[in-house]
């Protein structure tokens, strides 16, 4: 047995894997692309960025306006590599590069004045450099970020509040450092702080919320590290695969998504609120059908002149309740009323299938030798033996009732899984797609698990492996 | 009226359309596989099983969800890929099940012991069986696009297809009663027209399968 799982699960996994790619780079097309899907083969870092931008900011133009305003986003982490650019610009260039940079100042609370001029600004940029730069080393940068850490008084908030986005890297350290939950939240306060349009902790400051807000941190730091930080060695390489969309994606699933509100719900808490509703849809249909098709299936085997005519006009019949009930009732229960029949042709082709093997054979006939009636053959052999055949038979159906129930949840409205990876295939939300196409095939490789369990419950042979037998298994 | 009558006629093409190629698709890659299982010999079941799993990943509604983004616009393949898929996997999971079936029949036995050669006892005995099987489920791939597409605007999806076939004139709230009863029909009448000739062809039974 365990032997099954392992080849079942060693079977599955490169398929999940595959298909959730394929899934994710469906979903993707079209999307937004400020990162590529699965690799970056150039990762940039905070030096590539901000001379980038420090670069296009020179120029006149929207293209200009846009990368003032990322520049400014940048912070103080663009310092140390555009203020020795600035000398070397032409003086309308130098200018415009140095007030991208004003909003920097403000937010580093820097004595306003010369930082909001544009004929100063450069030289004031210039000045502040010299005297303050050795205060971002990241040496200087950690102990700096320890005693606020520590005590979080006035004067090393406004220490700390200067360093801006070069704290970030020494922020995430600290982090990991302590577990102090005071120290934390001071911590994830002051990166709130500086990383724009992201908030890692709202007021609480209990333990709970830190440690969600230090997995948020985490989160976005995983992510978006190769923004603020210059890359060498390994985290250069790991940034090909970490600077992506589907790794955002992944964190974002399995961390927290830092864009969300503190204190919002996670994507897998919502998801499985949301697959229970759905799973109780899935339920109504199925019990709607499976009595009406195995009915129909076996009363297709008693009734033989009118087998054919029964098992082919189902889904004839199927049509008309469909055109029938959603004329009537397009968004209410008619709406089930109509899809649930549409279940019943393939469940009463099946229960036909199996339901033959047992009447009319050598069982039926010896029971009939023996005086038994027809009825009673049905209803203590027949109808005992059909439970096991029918769940394997059925076990292939399980795309069918996953479809059908989820036009059902659309119809009815009822807020499950449905709708929102319809949403999310539309909006290109990589991580409900990552969600929805691993639960799919959870619940597939599940069907299929006990379709496979049933069927060696019911034929020991197939137990005994392929060597043993010297043929076919499953 | 020249209008109304043109319009059922574009409904109707689309619909023929919309299934056929669904059902071709199917059809080839239910045979597709099981010649590749034949192929492979002792690994083609697990071919056949990869097969059924990539099927089984999700509702084909999402499966056309996900290849319509892909792709960026409408298009009848937008359904017919993943209905294909659907069927193709089931066409091929009873095609192999059924050749296994036939190759451990007395009756395979009887004709290797009398020197008959493999294809000449596949094309004899088994090929008609496989017919019937495969004729049932490509009109099942059929009528499964129509009824996806029908499925896929009672969902909001309008847009998959370019144009509108029975089952998506069925469910269209904006559609007229009296045009969505036509459909209702129309589409009632071409699943029992080639379910029953399907069943037919089913009914000519390769000589190993058990009495019905």
């Amino acid at each position: 047995m365990l032997g099954y799982f392992a080849r079942r699960l060693a079977f599955w996994l490169p398929t999940a894997v595959v298909l959730a790619l394929l899934a994710v780079a469906a979903v993707a097309r079209g999307g937004p692309a400020d990162a590529p899907i699965f690799v970056r083969l150039d990762p940039s870092d905070a030096k590539a960025r901000a001379v980038g931008l420090a670069s296009r900011a020179a120029l006149d133009g929207d293209d200009a306006d846009a990368a003032s305003r990322e520049l400014a986003e940048m912070g103080a982490a663009a310092l140390p590599f555009v203020v020795p650019m600035l000398d070397a610009l032409a003086p309308s260039a130098r200018a415009r590069v140095a007030l991208a940079l004003a909003p920097v100042a403000r937010r580093m609370a820097l004595e306003p004045g010369d930082f909001d001029d544009p004929s100063r600004a450069a030289s004031a940029w210039t000045r502040y450099w010299l005297e303050r730069g050795p205060d971002f080393r990241p040496a200087v940068v950690a102990r700096t970020l320890r005693r606020f850490a520590e005590r979080p008084t006035e004067a090393r908030l406004r220490q700390v509040r200067e360093l801006d986005t070069a704290a970030l890297a020494a922020i995430a350290d600290a982090l990991d450092a302590t577990a102090e939950p005071n120290e934390r939240f001071e911590l994830l306060a002051l990166a709130s702080r500086v990383v724009p349009s992201t908030r890692f902790v709202g007021e609480a400051r209990d333990a709970g919320a830190v440690a969600e807000g230090a997995r948020r941190f985490r989160a976005f730091w995983l992510t978006s590290r190769s923004k603020w930080v210059v890359l060498e060695g390994v985290p250069r390489v790991a940034a090909t695969l970490l600077d992506t969309r589907l790794a955002r994606a992944v964190v974002h699933v399995v961390l927290a998504d830092p864009s969300s509100p503190p204190g919002e719900r996670g994507k897998i808490a919502r998801f499985v609120a949301r697959a229970g509703r759905s799973a109780l849809v899935v339920a109504l249909v199925a019990a709607l059908a499976l009595p009406l098709g195995v009915a129909l299936g076996l009363a297709s085997i008693f009734v033989r002149s009118r087998r054919v005519a029964v098992v082919v006009a189902a889904p004839a019949l199927c049509f008309a309740a469909a055109g029938a009930a959603l004329a009537l009732d397009r968004r209410g229960p008619g709406l089930v009323l109509a899809l649930a029949p549409l279940l019943v042709a393939p469940i009463a082709w099946h229960a036909h299938a199996v339901g033959a093997d047992l009447v009319g054979g050598e069982l039926e006939r010896a029971a009939l030798a023996r005086g038994a009636s027809r009825l009673r053959f049905a209803r203590d052999v027949a109808l005992g033996s059909l439970p096991g055949p029918l769940a394997i038979a059925l076990a292939g159906e399980w795309p069918l009732v996953a479809g059908a129930a989820l036009v059902v949840e659309l119809g009815l409205g009822v807020d499950g899984l449905g709708r929102a990876t319809l949403d999310a295939i539309a909006s290109h939300d990589l991580e409900w797609t990552l969600l929805v196409t691993f639960a799919s095939l959870v619940a597939g490789l599940a069907v299929a698990t006990i379709g496979d369990l049933a069927a060696r419950a019911r034929d020991p042979r197939q137990a005994l492996g392929r060597r043993r037998l010297g043929g076919a298994s499953s | 009226m020249n209008g109304m009558l043109g319009a059922a006629l574009s409904t109707i093409a689309a619909t023929l359309a919309l299934g056929a190629e669904s059902a071709a698709l199917a059809l080839l890659v239910g045979v597709g596989v099981l010649v590749a299982a034949i192929a492979l010999g002792r690994r083609g079941e697990s071919v056949v099983a990869r097969v059924a799993e990539l099927a089984s990943i999700a509702p084909t509604l999402v499966l056309a969800a996900l290849v319509r983004a892909a792709l960026g616009r409408p298009s009848a393949w937008v359904l017919a890929g993943p209905v294909a898929l659907a069927f193709g996997a089931r066409l091929a999971r009873a095609l192999f099940a059924s050749w296994v079936e036939a190759q451990a029949s007395e009756l395979a036995v009887a004709t290797r012991a009398l020197g008959a050669s493999s294809a000449w006892f596949f094309r004899r005995h088994v090929a008609p069986g496989l017919v019937g099987l495969a004729a049932g489920s490509v009109a099942a791939a059929f009528v499964g696009a129509n009824v996806a597409h029908a499925a896929a605007v009672v969902a909001g999806l309008g847009d998959l297809v370019p144009s509108a076939s029975c089952g998506a004139v069925l469910v269209d709230a904006e559609s007229a009663p009296s045009a969505r009863l036509a459909a209702g029909l129309a589409l009632a009448a071409i699943a029992l027209v080639l379910l029953a000739r399907a069943d037919r062809a089913r009914a000519r039974r390769a000589p190993w399968g058990p009495a019905s």
